[in-house]
């Protein structure tokens, strides 16, 4: 009774979804041939917009997230140092700490490719002797945050000597997720189960921004194609290795 | 039903801390500390290592309860 209740819940809700992408197609579908000139104008400034302010976006998220992610890393180092083998709950909450700080560093280094690719998009024609200073703001912190990286796993590796792995060796992540013990893989396995479901989510949401945008002309075809790609690479990988490991059982 | 444990009466009645626990058994300290929270419940093989550490039977590590009780 209650499974029955449940399915029929979960079949208006999902009218009610299909319902509602319905009429913002159906908006958008009319907007884009009442006002096709200004939407088009709109997506273009805002894209020239990015293009022109990339280097400054690029500029000011490193000085956050980068500074960040050193302060973390001094304040984790600050408790790491104070640790006896009594303090178990300092331990976490220095293992806390140096986590938000590798997950800051992460942050950085994707809007950092992200934003130097965009200011390319909109500068690869005109470049001169600028560009080099352009491309040192690019650069230079990127080396600072394999320097910090590198520190955070020294000081993870203090705090968990059974930890292997260093961030300038290729199979570094592979060699550290074989350090890790059972609890630790299965947080891993859930944190990527997690992963997985986002990202499949944020791709189809950005497909189907490309097709609107597309319908503008304002989507050069390597976006789809790289989301097509980054799509088939996560749910073939996914099932690539369900089936190995179902194999193994 | 919730599985409690009494990891950290053992270690005290042994002197030692999860680190070194946590090496004897093959377990990291996180993991250690995240069984004696209740947070993590541990393998087969890994709840055995503990007890045979100290020297006791599994349920005397760990033990099932009953909601509430």
């Amino acid at each position: 009774m209650e499974t029955q209740k449940s399915e029929r819940r979960t079949f208006w809700k999902f009218v009610v979804i299909v319902i509602c992408c319905t009429l913002v197609g159906g908006v958008f579908g009319y907007s884009s041939v009442k006002f096709e000139g200004s939407i088009a104008d709109g997506f273009s400034a805002f894209f020239v917009f990015l293009q022109n302010w990339a280097l400054y976006i690029l500029s000011a998220e490193t000085v956050i997230f980068l500074g960040l992610s050193l302060v973390f890393y001094m304040l984790s180092r600050k408790k790491a140092s104070s640790l006896t083998d009594e303090d178990e709950e300092l331990y976490d909450e220095a293992d806390h700490l140096l986590n938000t700080s590798v997950n800051l560093g992460s942050i950085y280094q994707i809007l950092a490719f992200t934003f130097f690719a965009i200011y390319l998009s909109g500068s690869a024609q005109s470049l001169g002797r600028d560009s080099l200073w352009h491309i040192g703001i690019f650069v230079v912190p990127l080396f600072a945050n394999i320097a910090l990286q590198s520190a955070c796993v020294k000081l993870a590796k203090s705090m968990s000597p059974e930890k292997r792995g260093s961030v300038y060796d290729m199979k570094f992540q592979k060699e550290w997720f074989e350090s890790c013990d059972e609890a630790e893989r299965q947080m891993i396995g859930q944190a990527a189960y997690r992963s997985m479901r986002t990202t499949a989510n944020v791709i189809l949401a950005l497909i189907l921004v490309a097709i609107l945008l597309g319908i503008f002309g304002l989507v050069h075809p390597f976006v789809p194609l790289s989301l097509g790609i980054v799509w088939l690479a996560q749910t073939q990988s996914y099932n690539a290795a369900a089936t190995k490991l179902e194999k193994r059982k | 039903m919730p599985l409690v444990n009494h990891l950290k009466e053992l270690r005290a009645r042994t002197g030692i801390n999860q680190q070194e626990l946590g090496t004897a058994v093959g377990a990291s300290r996180q993991t250690i500390s995240l069984i004696e929270r209740g947070d993590y419940n541990p393998s087969v093989s890994l709840a055995l290592k503990i007890a045979e550490y100290f020297n006791v039977s599994v349920e005397e590590a760990f033990a099932l309860t009953e909601e509430g009780e």
